[in-house]
């Protein structure tokens, strides 16, 4: 790993080393301007910022702590994912914000969504009936959720959100895709200019800042990249599936041992940016909801196979050597599709390494090892 | 050519010196606090008697959770590589290993070269290692040497429900109480261990044949039960605790003679000019005279030439030799403008540019 860095990384890092209170939301606050917290991606994000409030998602700490709080709170078979949120809800680092929205897609997710609707009490709690299924039905299921969603928050705010709004709501988001799809197209090359981890970092703040700002900092990091001469050769290109991970430490420690991230399947990087909302001739509304529920799907909606089929592609795309899926514990729907996508990815010649973590895991001692005898093995494999 | 290969484990550190292809000595030793004493003091221990220093090792791997705390070492390889590598030296037709040390349990499969093809590992729970195996003889007053063969005049398995070193111990001092033989507990015990083995092999799925390493192999009544869990008698080393060492002298083996043909193989075209290094470095070890280089090149550098009985390979034309800085404008410019070019085409990476 050569140790160039990039200098158009650096507003987010600060962004991400700030987080929950950062200055600009610190500073909008002050201007008095809403801030929404989300905690999946089946929350349409443009709905919060066509009502001219700032979506934030709500994430836990990137490294294990201490759960006391959350751990008398939730029971026992909760992911730590959701304890790590609570953590940090109940130690008021999301003191600030105006409201959270929730989507039924997960146990974790519900349950600390009660628990933060009866415990911490923003003045606005929303969750949305998420189908798991794409059919006709499911969507106007879902169409009706995001409605609903959309006229409680009206109510909410006394405001009106227009569909021209909408529409310039979703061109920002748009972009922000476009520009992340950009940034991923980079890592297709045989030799990247950007590590998983450093992916990672500009992902993260993806959800913690204002969009237009967001775009603004991605230009230019698109740029300083497009005349980089930085580039990453790696003893294997890999992907990472599975659970929710916003961790660039635990990245970092792959790629310190030689491996290098190219692609991922997670919600919390390709599955947030991966389709654009397309507007054609329809409703920006229904637009929206067709967008979030046709999305690179997450393992709790059926049938698995877009999602399966989604994954090959990308490892194909991106020249995968091997894949690491890493699971939370009680994380059920990574943890139950994984002998299925194994098999297939297997048979397509690509071996996967699967890794049982804790949400927050940097590289212990016990992965590291694993981690290597992977890398040794595509070694291996590739001669 | 003298290489060792040294395997830092969480209980016990082994070595394994090799000379021209033969086992010139191995040891175990314990691990004590400081990892880089205990890798001093193991290397003495093994190359004691054997008239050798330090000095004249040539390669040096190291292995075990200690690897990257040896200070003499040129490179650390996995332990589940190492165990792979080091049966298939005693055992070449060995596709199944269960590797079973002081604080972990590895599930391995791998192919006939000793290559891993697919591994497990226990998750962060000591129970079933050799650690907890200590704690149950202390527990029993029975040396840990002798458990094994303890275990084996069990008439009675008591069954153990728990293999969690917390309540297994708890269960072994109410057992004791109620007047149970040691050699029955010890039974349920390494029963409960071997269903846990099992569970975990076949998560890579058993293949004949099958062998066990690590410390416990050592432990006659635990490999009993496995086997008869298993259902296969495990093919078992000489030492099965030094395989993990035995397995990264062989890599060092490997690498010290690769090093040595490697460089031997490149052949280097090109030239210092003032403005910088222009060399263009073709390893014809790796290089499988394909072509796609001579094609893929906008310039027109390479070709393929064939010698008299041997394989096609790819060298920079005569002509290109001593005009590389003005042809080929470096690897990132090329790239930019090319989708494809002499690195990125080649499948066995056998080209390298310095600028």
């Amino acid at each position: 790993m050569s140790d160039e860095r990039i200098a158009t990384l650096e507003p987010f890092r600060i962004v991400n080393n700030t987080f929950p209170k950062t200055k600009e939301i610190q500073e909008l606050k002050q201007e008095g301007k809403k801030v929404f917290g989300w905690l999946c991606t089946y929350v349409p994000e443009e709905i919060i910022h066509a009502a001219g409030a700032l979506p934030i998602r709500i994430t836990g700490c990137s490294e294990e702590q201490e759960l006391d709080d959350a751990n008398a709170y939730l029971y026992i078979n909760n992911c730590s994912f959701s304890r790590s949120c609570l953590q940090m809800g109940l130690k008021g680092e999301y003191d600030y914000v105006d409201g959270v929205i929730a989507g039924s897609t997960c146990d974790g997710a519900r349950r600390l969504f009660d628990l933060w609707s009866h415990y911490l009490r923003a003045p606005f709690h929303h969750i949305l009936t998420v189908p798991r299924k794409y059919t006709e039905r499911a969507h106007r299921l879902y169409y009706e959720q995001v409605s609903q969603f959309k006229t409680l928050l009206e109510q909410h705010l006394g405001i009106e959100i227009t569909d021209e709004a909408l529409v310039k709501s979703i061109t920002v988001f748009n972009e922000s895709r476009e520009l992340l799809k950009r940034l991923y197209e980079l890592r297709k090359l045989d030799l990247p200019p950007i590590t998983g981890a450093e992916t990672m970092e500009v992902l993260n703040t993806s959800f913690r800042m204002p969009k237009e700002l967001f775009n603004h900092y991605l230009h230019q990091l698109l740029d300083e990249l497009a005349g980089s001469k930085i580039a990453h050769p790696s003893r294997a290109r890999l992907m990472v599936t599975g659970s929710t991970m916003n961790n660039p430490e635990f990245l970092r420690s792959i790629e310190e041992l030689g491996g290098l991230v190219v692609t991922d399947e997670l919600c919390t990087s390709t599955r947030y940016w991966s389709d654009p909302v397309v507007l054609d001739d329809r409703p920006p509304l229904e637009a929206i909801s067709r967008r979030y529920l046709n999305n690179f799907p997450c393992a709790r909606m059926v049938p698995s196979d877009e999602r399966f089929d989604r994954i090959l592609q990308l490892a194909h795309d991106y020249k995968v050597d091997g894949v690491i899926s890493q699971i939370i514990r009680y994380c059920v729907p990574y943890a139950h599709d994984l002998p299925l996508i194994s098999e297939r990815l297997k048979k397509a010649g690509i071996p996967v390494l699967a890794l049982d973590v804790e949400y927050g895991t940097s590289g212990s001692g016990q992965i590291r090892t694993r981690v290597q005898a992977f890398l040794e093995m595509l070694e291996t494999k590739k001669k | 050519m003298i290489v060792a290969g040294i395997d830092i484990g969480s209980r016990a550190a082994k070595a394994a010196i090799i000379k021209d292809g033969t086992i010139l000595a191995t040891t175990i030793c314990d691990t004590g606090p400081e990892s880089i004493k205990t890798a001093h003091a193991t290397i003495n221990a093994a190359l004691e008697g054997t008239g050798l220093t330090l000095d004249d090792i040539d390669y040096t791997v190291a292995t075990g959770y200690g690897r990257v705390l040896v200070p003499f070492a040129r490179e650390n390889v996995s332990e589940i590589s190492c165990h792979a590598r080091g049966i298939n030296w005693y055992h070449p037709s060995v596709r199944t290993i269960l590797d079973m040390g002081g604080q972990d349990c590895k599930a391995i499969r791998c192919d006939a070269e000793g290559h891993v093809t697919d591994f497990v590992m226990n998750d962060k729970c000591a129970g079933g290692t050799g650690r907890f195996l200590e704690m149950i003889a202390d527990v029993l007053n029975a040396p840990l040497a002798e458990i094994g063969d303890l275990a084996l005049q069990s008439k009675e398995t008591i069954p153990f429900n728990t293999i969690c070193a917390v309540f297994a111990k708890t269960e072994a001092i109410a057992r004791l109480r109620q007047g149970v033989n040691r050699s029955d507990i010890l039974a349920g015990l390494n029963e409960a261990i071997a269903t846990r083995c099992l569970n975990l092999l076949k998560r890579v799925s058993i293949e004949k044949d099958f062998t066990i390493t690590g410390g416990i192999a050592k432990n006659s009544g635990m490999v009993a039960k496995i086997a008869e869990k298993v259902g296969l008698e495990p093919l078992l080393a000489e030492d099965p605790q030094i395989i993990g060492a035995l397995g990264a002298a062989l890599f060092a083996q490997e690498k010290y003679l690769g090093k040595e043909t490697e460089e031997a193989a490149k052949v280097q075209y090109g030239y210092n000019d003032g403005t910088g290094d222009y060399f263009i470095t073709i390893n014809l070890g790796s290089c499988d005279g394909c072509g796609e280089c001579v094609s893929a090149c906008p310039e027109g550098i390479f070709e393929v030439f064939q010698e008299d009985g041997h394989q096609p390979k790819a060298r920079v034309t005569e002509a290109s030799r001593k005009r590389l800085s003005i042809l080929c404008p470096g690897y990132h410019s090329c790239s930019s403008e090319h989708r494809t070019n002499c690195l990125s085409i080649c499948q066995q990476n056998a080209i390298s540019l310095t600028w």
